[in-house]
């Protein structure tokens, strides 16, 4: 049991639109184990970035329970919370979110920024050792603007390590990008989760990137199937971007 | 910001002007000794019509030292030509001021405070000689012993120099009898008389004896003056803080409506920290921070431009405007908590930031 990482039962997330309520989950079910590559799957509307919310403590959900290391976070007040993403989590957006303002080594800064824990001097250090590592150890003092797409998300990888989280929570991670620094950007975090043994649960359209044995679950009508690579394309789950 | 200097630099100027003005005018008030004998239903000094038995009647009574007597008027040419003043006090005129030569000696102080900076008071044998204010000695050239002609075609020696002040404005002080004439008063008429008592503690009761003996008359002490301009000060001052907390109230609703905008621009920023960790007391802190620092930048921009102003206005104004360590503070105070309020609402804005809708918002 040691193993498992994030485990959510019976999740439900029900948002209310106007009179209708949405059901994005109605009892979803998932298990990731420490140190995994596991893609989430699943056509528009389906529920995945609310269940990712869920699993990246940063979303209550309806009912239904989701714990981390074993504890109990969906009863979690918002302060409790916030120290659940600073200590455990990693994110990374599709659109790379960056502080347009601040240079690619402040960006990376910017979790811990508020911890009292960690000295200025330490989290510099920190923060352009990741940007080495992404790749970047030229670009650390230039601003968003002046960077590529690719070099963006690779700032926003860089953020996502700075507080050493145990997942990294990646929402569409190459959907704004070429499929070869898509590509690249796989990559990088598949060489995060192999060095760094990071647990990494990726939402995605973009099926090419998932290998044959990659951990992929299917989700749709709000509830989690597992299922894999093979069997995504046999059922015509194929290539690029679906129609969103 | 601009809302923030521009309310700093309101109230910096407004309240220097008050400070500026009432200094000015307690300094030559409050230097004044004795009480002031005018004609009871003048409105003022100058429309005051007194005959001069009065000086004895009024040295009659148990305590005076002496009865000063003194004519106001107007001096409308000087040497052939229209007179010319300096100062908003005396709207461009010349004040024509008459003390008589024999008894100024006997005066206790100097005439509102003003002393002789070059050449000296009057001694009894002065007949055409003449006091002048240092705009007029500048203006017109004049240096002790130069001759001034005055409205009646007369040349006045000139025998003192008054230090500047800036409070009378200009001035030129003749010999009693040459200001009743110039004056057009009466023979034996004077204007005012200044009584200054043996015991400066008698002022007071002394001015009420001499409205009680002579109804006629109006006494009122100099310190009684300065309280009575103090009174009006005090309105202005009143008037002068409704101005400047409107303005400070201006300034705070530019800094919430400046820092909800900013605040806005950035919601998906402070989604995206919200999202990586950061606590909403983080949030409130930077957020209190940015606006606390607004209001120091703003207040210290603020206070510069209004002491440059302030300077630059004292070369020009008839009194100067007055900038104290304490407007300093209290402006400074001012806008840091115009600051930590103007913070506050957008902060509480940013801590309702919804992390999910904030990052999915283009």
């Amino acid at each position: 049991m040691n193993d498992v990482v994030i485990e959510a039962k019976n999740l439900k997330k029900y948002y209310k639109m106007g009179e209708t309520i949405v059901k994005a989950l109605r009892g979803a079910n998932i298990k990731i184990k420490k140190g995994s590559f596991v893609f989430i799957v699943g056509p528009s509307g389906s529920g995945k970035s609310t269940l990712m919310h869920l699993l990246g403590a940063l979303d209550h959900p309806t009912g239904g329970s989701v714990k981390m290391d074993g504890k109990e976070i969906s009863k979690m007040d918002d302060w409790e919370l916030s120290m659940i993403r600073r200590n455990k989590v990693g994110f990374i957006f599709q659109t790379f979110n960056l502080v347009p303002s601040l240079t690619a080594l402040d960006n990376v800064k910017l979790p811990l920024l508020t911890d009292k824990r960690i000295s200025d001097e330490e989290l510099t250090a920190r923060a352009i050792k990741l940007l080495k590592v992404v790749g970047l150890g030229h670009r650390i003092y230039h601003t968003p603007n002046e960077l590529s797409g690719g070099e963006r998300q690779r700032v926003a990888i860089a953020r996502a390590l700075i507080n050493n989280p145990e997942i990294i929570l990646a929402d569409e991670p190459t959907g704004e990008l070429d499929s070869k620094t898509g590509a690249e950007i796989f990559e990088l975090m598949r060489k995060m989760n192999k060095e760094e043994g990071k647990t990494f649960i990726i939402v995605t359209h973009d099926t090419e990137y998932i290998k044959h044995n990659d951990t992929v679950y299917h989700i749709k009508d709000g509830v989690i199937k597992e299922t894999s690579k093979r069997e995504l394309e046999k059922n015509g789950m194929k290539g690029k971007k679906e129609i969103t | 910001m601009l809302a923030l200097i521009v309310g700093i630099i309101t109230i910096i100027v407004l309240v220097s002007a008050t400070l500026g003005v009432k200094s000015s005018v307690s300094n030559v008030m409050g230097q004044m000794k004795g009480i002031i004998v005018y004609e009871h239903d003048a409105a003022d000094v100058p429309y005051s019509h007194l005959s001069s038995d009065y000086e004895e009647k009024l040295e009659d009574i148990r305590g005076v030292r002496v009865a000063l007597p003194e004519i106001y008027g107007m001096v409308r040419t000087i040497d052939g030509k229209k007179a010319e003043g300096t100062g908003s006090f005396t709207a461009g005129m010349v004040m024509l001021v008459g003390l008589d030569p024999k008894k100024e000696r006997m005066r206790q102080g100097d005439m509102y405070g003003i002393g002789v900076e070059e050449g000296r008071k009057f001694i009894s044998s002065d007949k055409y000689a003449a006091i002048i204010s240092k705009d007029i000695a500048d203006n017109y050239k004049k240096n002790i012993g130069s001759k001034i002609e005055l409205d009646d075609g007369k040349k006045y020696t000139v025998i003192g120099i008054l230090e500047e002040s800036s409070v009378l404005g200009s001035i030129i002080v003749v010999p009693l009898d040459r200001a009743r004439e110039l004056a057009h008063l009466k023979e034996d008429e004077v204007n005012s008389f200044t009584v200054q008592t043996k015991n400066p503690e008698d002022e007071k009761r002394i001015a009420t004896l001499i409205k009680m003996k002579y109804p006629e008359l109006e006494a009122i002490t100099a310190s009684q003056a300065v309280e009575e301009t103090e009174d009006i000060m005090g309105i202005m001052d009143l008037f002068f803080y409704v101005m400047a907390s409107i303005s400070l109230i201006i300034a705070g609703i530019g800094i919430v409506n400046a820092m909800l905008m900013s605040v806005l621009e950035r919601t998906k920023e402070f989604g995206v920290l919200k999202a990586v960790g950061w606590e909403n007391d983080d949030l409130l802190k930077l957020i209190i921070e940015e606006s606390i620092l607004i209001g120091v930048v703003g207040g210290i921009i603020g206070i510069i431009i209004s002491v440059a102003i302030v300077e630059i206005l004292n070369n020009y104004m008839p009194f100067s405007l007055l900038i104290t360590k304490e407007l300093i503070g209290e402006a400074f105070l001012f806008s840091v908590i115009a600051g930590i309020v103007g913070g506050i609402y957008p902060a509480w804005r940013v801590t309702k930031i919804d992390p999910i809708q904030a990052i999915r918002g283009e």
